[in-house]
């Protein structure tokens, strides 16, 4: 950041405070106008004695030191506090002053845009940050879709509205609300799976031998997840890969739908039972995928030992006349082990994207609340940075859940490879 | 004390301790990996796809224990 940079933004800055708050004075919002001000000239000052602190640092032919001291002990603890005070006594409105704050946000873009080589394709760092205004939308659309809390009975939670909810309210009361309402998370892993199979069909479609940009992308997906379950089960994981690679993709897209606004994380999704006076949420769909697995795991097992074989497993491999004593032990501790199994991947799964979906759903809300005493519906999408965090939470979920799935099939392959040996022991 | 207060109490205490535990054996788990990352380098996808089947088993560890968290919770109310 060199110094013509900052003092163009200061420059900039300047002309666009002026105009705001010329705008502000315009509407004949005066609180607004001077809240602006004070806010911008807060910004600036800071800004400016920044600019300062560089410079020193820059030539120190000076003595800078005391200088550097001087502003570092004096001028920003006092601009600091002022700047609390202005926050603190309500005298302007708090969104004002920090909209005068964030003034620099634009004048620091508009001159890094302007000082960009014309001839420059569009780079990264552009890209990144297209890509982060489209995050930061999709946030404050989000943000205005959801309801602060919905009020429910007992273990009432969060929840972001999605458009099932909102066509079962329109229409409230009927048959079909009350169908709506069943299959709410059906229908949205429905809508997982068509989007699946749609981009995977147009991708096969037309099969070329030199791939276009769209095949070789579903291309490479296929092929890492290949070397990925071939990594772990060796040559012969190839059988398993359509049903592990369905499992990741099925699970990521259905983590990654909960971020766009009016959708839902099916995965997030729990059954409120209660059994003997004892409520235990239900996480129906992981709790199905966690099933699924453990079926397939068991019958790889008896199909690829054989019955005898299965039990001598189950049994922990007896070959000696302690194995044999401890036989019964070694049995019972298999069994829970197996079942344990499935349940800590139903709960894993669920437990982090419906924690993941809470979090954003508060944030919502509080973004909401700030806003609540604006004449017009608008929201400040402070959930914006843990989107970024649930994109990366419902990827390493996914990603877990397949990787513990093959481990498991290791497990209860005939022991050839030493990867299953590894996994056992 | 009624055992509704003792479970608001020690419900999220019970949680927060197993989430203890297992930090410290996740941080050994990670420790270990960087390690083994810094020795040597072209073993860092292997290692990192150990690491992870490591540490989703510890993490089953508070995952129980949030279980038992949610069954207790029915309680409180």
């Amino acid at each position: 950041m060199n110094q013509p940079f900052l003092k163009s933004v200061l420059k900039n800055t300047l002309i666009f405070c002026g105009a705001a708050v010329i705008l502000a004075l315009f509407l004949r919002q005066w609180a607004w106008a001077g809240g602006l001000f004070a806010g911008f000239c807060w910004a600036f000052l800071s800004v400016y004695f920044l600019n300062h602190l560089i410079e020193m640092g820059l030539n120190s032919q000076e003595k800078p030191k005391k200088n550097i001291f001087w502003i570092l002990t004096f001028k920003f603890p006092v601009l600091y506090l002022a700047g609390f005070f202005i926050l603190k006594s309500r005298f302007f409105p708090v969104l004002s002053v920090v909209a005068g704050l964030s003034l620099f946000i634009p004048g620091f873009l508009y001159v890094w845009l302007k000082n960009r080589k014309a001839e420059a394709r569009l780079g990264v760092g552009t890209r990144v940050f297209f890509l982060f205004s489209a995050l930061s939308f999709s946030g404050v659309t989000q943000a205005l879709a959801s309801e602060p809390a919905h009020e429910g009975a007992k273990g009432a939670s969060l929840h972001i509205l999605n458009f099932v909810r909102l066509f079962s309210e329109l229409f409230h009361g009927t048959f079909f609300s009350d169908l709506l309402d069943r299959f709410e998370n059906v229908i949205f892993g429905f809508i997982v799976i068509a989007v699946i199979g749609l981009v995977f069909f147009f991708a096969s479609r037309r099969p070329a031998l030199v791939p276009g940009r769209f095949q070789s992308c579903c291309e490479s997906i296929l092929e890492g997840l290949q070397g990925f379950v071939c990594g772990i089960l060796g040559p012969e994981g190839k059988k398993y890969t359509p049903f592990l690679g369905t499992l990741f993709l099925y699970i990521w897209t259905m983590n990654l739908i909960g971020l766009v606004p009016l959708m839902k994380a099916p995965t997030a999704n729990s059954m409120i039972l209660t059994l003997g006076g004892i409520t235990v949420p239900i996480p129906t769909t992981t709790a199905a995928l966690a099933i699924l697995v453990f079926l397939y795991v068991q019958s790889i097992g008896i199909r690829r030992q054989g019955i005898l074989g299965y039990l001598d497993h189950m049994a922990g491999n007896p070959r000696d006349i302690f194995g044999f004593i401890l036989l019964p032990l070694m049995f019972v501790i298999h069994l829970i082990g197996e079942f344990a199994k499935p349940l800590s991947l139903a709960f894993r799964l669920y437990g982090n994207i419906w924690g993941e979906d809470v979090l954003l759903a508060v944030f919502m809300g509080l973004g909401i609340g700030v806003c609540a005493f604006l004449p017009v519906p608008a929201a400040v999408p402070l959930q914006f940075p843990f989107l970024l965090l649930a994109m990366v939470t419902g990827t390493i979920q996914a990603f877990v859940f397949t990787l513990l799935s093959t481990v498991y099939i290791a497990m209860m392959l005939p022991h050839e490879h030493p990867v299953a040996h590894a996994a056992h022991s | 004390m009624n055992y509704q207060t003792a479970l608001s109490i020690f419900l999220p205490l019970s949680l927060g301790i197993a989430a203890f535990g297992s930090a410290l054996g996740l941080g050994k788990a990670v420790a270990s990996a960087m390690e083994a990352t810094a020795r040597q380098p072209e073993a860092s996808g292997k290692v990192l796809v150990n690491m992870m089947a490591g540490c989703a088993l510890i993490e089953a560890l508070t995952i129980y224990t949030l279980i038992v968290v949610f069954v207790l919770s029915g309680k409180i109310a």
